[in-house]
C-alpha cells in the first residue's frame, strides 16, 4: 500500500484520532491513460523511447550493449542448435552404450535387441518420409503464385484462379451472409472475419481436424446468391466428429481474412 | 516498490511524495525473507529470477547503481554480486522400469544481460518464435538418429551440406530461399539426413516470415508435417527414457507449431490471449499432442514451476494456454545471460533492502506495523455529475507504536549486508517485551491484535492510492469495492490463488557426498509433496554460522492443498496447524523420497540420516541423547504460506479476462499493483509484479511510457 501526494506532504497522523491536517480545497484526479491494455497483434514492437537510461551510461559496464537484440536472440538460437548437436552426440553415445549392454546381456535380451533395431530402422524411415513430405510441401510453395510474385516481382499470378467476374458483378458491396450446411451430423459453424472484409470473393481451401487421420473437409464454397454471399458447407456422412478449422482467404489476393471452424458432433443421423 | 521507485525518480524533481504503509516489520510480501539464527536465510519459498525478467532486472540494476555501495565493505555491492547465472534446469520423471529418471539440461548462455538497454528490434514476434521453435524441432529430430554419429560438418551420408546446420536461414531473402529449394529439388537431397535438416531450416525460415506466405499453405505444410511426424513417432519404440522424453518434446513442439497457425494466432489482434479460455493441456491435445506427452515430466515441470494447481490439488492442474505459451516462449527464447538467475542472499536482502535504502534516500516515508483494514469509497450520492467514484479514506489497524514515536529501523547487518530480520525488533516497539512474550505474529491474517486505529482522508492525507496488497487480501480490505463493483466482484471470484508450502534444510555434508553428482540445479516435476528442489548451497557463504558451517543447503517447495472449508477469521491456530502439516510432509519426504535425488542421505529408503541436519541454535547435543531422529527436523525451517497476502496467484483458463489493469481509471485516485493484475504478463512472478508497478506509476504520472515497459506489448 502506497499513497502519493504530488506536493510537499503534510505531517502524518501520530496517534489514534489525531487529525492535524487542514483539508485541501479539492482532491486531485488521475488523467485517463491513452490506452489500458497491451497491443497484442503482430505489428507490436517495443523500444526505449523515454527510458531513463537513455543517454546514461550502461548500468553494467560489463554488459555488451552494442549488439542488437535480434542478433543476441539469433545467437541464442544458434547456441541452442549447436547445443542440440552436443546433446545428440551424447545421446548417440548413450544409445551405443545401451546397445552394447543389450548385446552383452545374454539371450534373454534378444527381444529387446530387436526392439532397438526396429526403432533405429523406423527412425531412418522417418527421415526419408519427412524428406518426401518436405519435397512435396516446398514444391507446393514454389508453385504458389504469391510466392512467385514475391520472388519475381511483377510476375503475373499464373496458376491462380481467375477472379469470378460474375460473382464480382453480382456481389458488389455485399454485406449479408447466408450459411448453408448439408450435413446429417449436428454441426456448429463459427465464422470470424476481419473487420472490413468484403464478402464478394472469399475462399476456404480445407478444414482440418486435430486428428491427422480425419480427412479434411474440402466441400466449402463462398458464392454470391441473389445479392447475398452464401457459405455452403457439405459434410460427408462418414466424416468423424470433431473440431475442424481452416483459414478464410481473399480469393484474389490469397490474403487471410478470417477463420472458419466447424464443430461436428456425434455420428450421422439416419 | 516498483511504483514508488518510478514516482520518485530524480528526473521527476520531487513531483510526488510517497508514503508506504506496510503490514508488520518487513517489505516484500511473498518475496520477503528474514535472517534467523546464525544469520540463516529464511524465505517464503524458492525464488529464482528468469533471464527474461527485463523490467525487474532493469529496475534492480538502476537501484544498485544509485545505491553505490562500497564493495570494500559490502559483499553485495553490485547487482552482479547479488545474482549469478544458473544454466542448469532439471526435470524428474517416472522411469520405464520404476523409480525416477532425472533430466539435467544445460541452457547455453544468451548474449547480453537481463536489463541491458534494448534496441528498436522486436524479439517478441510470434513468427520469430515459431522459427526458433522449428529450429528446436530440427535439433530434436536430428537427435533421434542413433544409428550413427551425425557429423554436422559432413553429414551422415558423407556429403558436404551447402549450408551449415546451425545457419540461420531466416536471414535469407525469398530469392535465396527459392534457390535453396531448387537445389534441394534438383539434387534430391532431402532424402538424406542433411537434406532434411536443411529442409527443416527452410521451414524455420518460412515460419519466421509467415506473413509472406499464404495462411492456407502454411497450415497445410505444418499439418502435413505434423501428421507424418506423428504417424512415424507412434510406431517408434522408445528403448530408453532419454529417447522417450525427446519424442514427447517433439510431439509438443509440433502441436504448438500447428496450433499457432491453425488458431490464427499469428494474425489475431488478441495475440496469444485468444486461446486463454483453453487449458494449456487441452489446447495442446486439440492440436494433436498425445496423452503421453501431455503427462510428461516436461509439461508437469512447467506446471510445478508455476504452482498451477487449482486449490492446491495435484489432480487439478490449470494454466491458461495463451499465457502458458507466452511464458514458455519468453522463458526459452528471450532470456539473456542465463535462463535462471539465482540470488546469493535472501530475496529481502538482495532486492527489498536495496530498494528500501534507495527510497529512503529519496525521501519516501515508511510506516511499518500498519494493517490495511478498509478502502473506503466515497458516497456515490455525493458525486458531482460526471465525477468518477474515488477512494475517500483508508482505514488501518496500527499493530505497534515505535518507542519514542520515532521511525522504525527495520534492517540488521550480517557480514556487511543490510538484511531484514526474521522477527521484528521488539526492542524498538512500545511494550515490545510483552508483545514478544504474547507471541504476536504481525504477518498473520488471523492475529488481529493492534494498539490503535488510524484513518487517512483523501485530499488531507493523500491524493492517490496504489493498492499493492495481494489479490488474496482484496475481499478483506476492499469490501465496499467488491460489494459495489461487479468487475471487482468477478475479479475476486475468478482470479484464484493457491497456498504453498516450503522447507529449507541445512546439511552437514556436501551434495556430492550425498550422492548428487550433477552441478547445482533447480529441479522440478519431482514427487509430491515437494515437487521442486533447488540446491542453494551457494547462499551458505552469506549466512553467519559458527565453525564448522553446514556444507549444503536445499530449498523445497510446492502447492499446499486448501481445506474444503475456508478457515474462520477468528481461527488463530489455523496457520500453526498448516505449518505442522508442512513439517510432517517434509519429514515423510526426507524419509521416503529424497533418496531418489540423494541416495547416500538415507540409511535405507524410509530412513533418512537425521544427523545430517545442521542446528543453527548452536546447542550441544546432550550426552544422554539417543541417536538422531525426526526430532532433529525441528532445527530446520518450514512454513505454510496460507495468509491471504502470501498466497500465489494462478493463471487459470477462463480467468485472465477478469483481471483489472493498473491503468483502469474507474476510481480516479486509485490504481492497483501486483502480479495478480492485468499487467501484460499475467502469471505470478517478480516480472509481472514489476511490470504492474510500472503501469501503476504510469497511471498516476504518465511515466514510464508504456513502450518502455518491456514486453507489455507482446503478442
Amino acid at each position: 500500500m502506497a499513497t502519493t501526494i504530488p506536493e510537499p506532504a503534510p505531517h502524518e497522523p501520530r496517534g489514534p484520532g489525531e487529525t492535524p491536517h487542514e483539508a485541501k480545497p479539492e482532491r486531485l484526479r488521475r488523467e485517463d491513460p491513452k490506452r489500458s491494455s497491451p497491443i497484442r497483434n503482430a505489428t507490436t514492437y517495443f523500444r526505449d523511447s523515454h527510458s531513463w537510461d537513455e543517454g546514461a551510461p550502461d548500468p553494467d559496464p560489463r554488459g555488451d550493449t552494442k549488439v542488437p537484440l535480434s542478433e543476441t536472440l539469433d545467437d541464442v538460437i544458434t547456441h541452442g542448435v549447436h547445443l542440440g548437436y552436443k546433446v545428440i552426440e551424447e545421446h548417440i553415445l548413450k544409445g551405443q552404450r545401451a546397445a552394447r549392454q543389450l548385446r552383452q546381456s545374454g539371450p534373454e535380451a534378444e527381444a529387446e535387441r530387436s526392439e532397438l533395431d526396429a526403432f533405429v530402422d523406423q527412425a531412418q524411415r522417418l527421415y526419408q518420409d519427412l524428406g518426401t513430405l518436405c519435397f512435396d510441401a516446398i514444391e507446393t510453395l514454389v508453385r504458389s503464385p504469391v510466392l512467385l510474385r514475391i520472388i519475381q516481382p511483377g510476375a503475373p499470378l499464373q496458376g491462380a484462379d481467375p477472379p469470378d467476374t460474375a460473382r464480382d458483378a453480382a456481389a458488389g458491396s455485399t454485406t449479408r451472409l447466408a450459411i448453408e450446411i448439408v450435413s446429417r451430423h449436428r454441426t456448429r459453424v463459427d465464422l470470424r472475419l476481419d473487420a472490413g472484409t468484403h464478402l464478394r470473393a472469399l475462399r476456404v481451401h480445407a478444414l482440418h481436424a486435430p486428428d491427422p487421420n480425419a480427412p479434411p473437409l474440402t466441400a466449402i464454397t463462398f458464392r454470391p446468391d441473389r445479392g447475398t454471399a452464401l457459405l455452403a458447407v457439405s459434410v460427408p456422412d462418414p466424416q468423424p466428429a470433431g473440431l475442424y478449422s481452416g483459414v478464410v482467404v481473399d480469393a484474389e489476393s490469397n490474403e487471410p481474412v478470417g477463420t472458419l471452424t466447424l464443430l461436428i458432433a456425434g455420428s450421422a443421423e439416419p | 516498490m516498483a511504483t514508488a521507485f518510478e514516482l520518485t525518480r530524480p528526473e521527476l524533481r520531487g513531483q510526488y511524495r510517497v508514503t508506504v504503509y506496510q503490514l508488520g516489520w518487513r517489505l516484500g510480501g511473498k518475496g520477503a525473507s528474514g535472517r534467523g539464527p546464525s544469520g540463516r536465510i529464511e524465505e517464503h519459498g524458492l525464488h529464482v529470477w528468469l533471464g527474461f525478467y527485463e523490467n525487474a532486472f532493469r529496475l534492480l540494476r538502476q537501484c544498485y547503481r544509485e545505491l553505490g555501495r562500497d564493495p570494500g565493505t559490502c559483499p553485495l555491492a553490485d547487482w552482479r554480486d547479488a545474482f549469478f547465472p544458473d544454466a542448469h534446469v532439471g526435470m524428474a520423471g517416472a522411469a520405464r522400469n520404476g523409480g525416477w529418471v532425472l533430466w539435467s539440461s544445460f541452457f547455453p548462455p544468451g548474449k547480453g544481460l537481463p536489463g541491458d538497454p534494448l534496441t528498436a528490434h522486436n524479439p517478441f514476434a510470434l513468427g520469430s518464435y515459431l522459427g526458433r521453435t522449428a529450429a528446436l524441432l530440427r535439433s530434436l529430430v536430428l537427435s533421434l538418429n542413433t544409428r550413427q554419429k551425425f557429423d554436422p560438418e559432413r553429414g551422415a551420408d558423407g556429403s558436404v551440406p551447402q549450408t551449415r546446420p546451425g545457419e540461420d536461414h531466416g536471414r535469407l531473402s525469398p530469392d535465396e530461399v527459392a534457390r535453396h529449394i531448387v537445389r534441394l529439388l534438383r539434387h534430391g537431397l532431402m532424402a538424406t539426413a542433411v537434406g532434411l535438416i536443411e529442409a527443416l531450416a527452410l521451414l524455420e525460415s518460412v515460419l519466421k516470415s509467415a506473413g509472406s506466405y499464404p495462411r492456407p499453405l502454411l497450415l497445410e505444410f505444418a499439418e502435413g508435417l505434423a501428421a507424418n511426424l506423428r504417424r512415424q513417432l507412434e510406431n517408434l519404440v522408445a528403448t530408453d527414457d532419454e529417447t522417450r522424453c525427446k519424442l514427447e518434446i517433439i510431439d509438443l513442439v509440433v502441436a504448438i507449431i500447428v496450433g499457432v497457425i491453425r488458431f490464427g494466432l499469428l494474425w489475431d489482434p488478441r495475440g496469444l490471449d485468444a486461446i486463454n479460455d483453453y487449458e494449456c493441456r487441452e489446447w495442446l491435445r486439440l492440436n494433436g499432442a498425445s496423452e503421453r506427452s501431455l503427462n510428461s515430466s516436461f509439461v508437469r515441470g512447467l506446471y510445478d514451476l508455476a504452482l498451477a494447481y487449482e486449490d492446491g490439488d495435484p489432480d487439478r492442474p490449470g494454466l491458461a494456454a495463451g499465457q502458458a505459451l507466452r511464458g514458455s516462449l519468453r522463458m526459452f527464447f528471450t532470456y539473456r545471460g542465463s535462463i535462471f538467475w539465482k540470488m546469493r542472499g535472501g530475496m529481502g536482502d538482495v532486492v527489498f533492502a536495496p530498494f528500501y535504502e534507495v527510497l529512503r534516500r529519496r525521501g519516501v516515508q515508511f510506516r511499518f506495523f500498519h494493517r490495511l483494514e478498509n478502502v473506503r469509497l466515497c458516497d456515490a450520492s455525493r458525486l458531482m455529475p460526471g465525477e468518477r467514484p474515488y477512494v475517500e479514506a483508508l482505514e488501518f489497524d496500527v499493530q505497534a507504536h515505535v518507542q519514542g514515536g520515532g521511525e522504525y529501523q527495520p534492517l540488521v547487518t550480517i557480514k556487511g549486508v543490510p538484511c531484514w530480520p526474521a522477527q521484528p525488533d521488539f526492542e524498538q516497539l512500545q511494550d515490545g517485551t510483552a508483545m514478544r512474550e504474547d507471541g504476536r505474529d504481525f504477518e498473520s491474517h488471523w492475529d488481529r491484535r493492534h494498539v490503535a486505529k488510524t484513518t487517512l482522508q483523501v485530499a488531507r492525507d493523500f491524493d492517490f492510492v496504489v493498492l499493492g496488497v495481494s489479490v488474496g487480501a482484496i475481499p478483506h480490505v476492499c469490501r465496499e469495492l467488491v460489494a459495489r463493483d461487479p468487475r471487482w466482484r468477478d475479479m475476486v471470484a475468478h482470479v484464484k490463488t493457491v497456498a504453498s508450502q516450503a522447507c529449507q534444510i541445512w546439511l552437514n555434508e556436501p551434495m556430492e557426498q550425498l550422492g548428487w553428482d550433477e552441478p547445482p540445479i533447480t529441479l522440478s516435476s519431482f514427487v509430491k509433496p515437494f515437487d521442486t528442489w533447488a540446491d542453494m548451497s551457494h547462499a551458505l557463504a552469506e549466512e553467519d554460522w559458527p565453525e564448522p558451517p553446514p556444507q549444503a543447503l536445499a530449498y523445497f517447495c510446492n502447492v499446499l492443498r486448501d481445506p474444503d472449508e475456508e478457515p474462520d477469521g477468528a481461527d488463530a491456530e489455523y496457520p500453526k496447524r498448516r505449518a505442522t502439516e508442512v513439517k510432517e510432509n517434509a519429514v515423510a519426504f526426507l524419509n521416503d523420497a529424497i533418496h531418489h535425488l540423494w541416495p547416500r542421505a538415507v540409511h535405507s529408503p524410509g530412513r533418512f540420516r537425521w544427523e545430517l541436519l545442521a542446528d543453527a541454535s548452536g546447542a550441544e547435543a546432550r550426552p544422554d541423547a539417543g541417536p538422531p531422529d525426526e526430532a532433529c527436523f525441528d532445527t530446520q525451517y518450514w512454513r505454510a504460506n496460507v495468509n491471504p497476502t502470501d498466497r500465489y496467484v494462478l493463471a487459470l483458463p477462463g480467468s485472465l479476462q477478469y483481471r483489472i489493469s493498473p491503468l483502469d481509471n474507474t476510481y480516479d485516485n486509485l490504481t492497483i499493483a501486483g502480479d495478480w493484475t492485468d499487467c501484460g504478463f499475467n502469471e505470478g512472478c517478480v516480472e509481472a509484479a514489476v511490470m504492474s508497478g510500472r503501469l501503476a506509476a504510469h497511471a498516476i504520472a504518465q511515466t514510464p511510457a508504456l513502450e518502455d515497459i518491456i514486453g507489455y506489448d507482446h503478442p
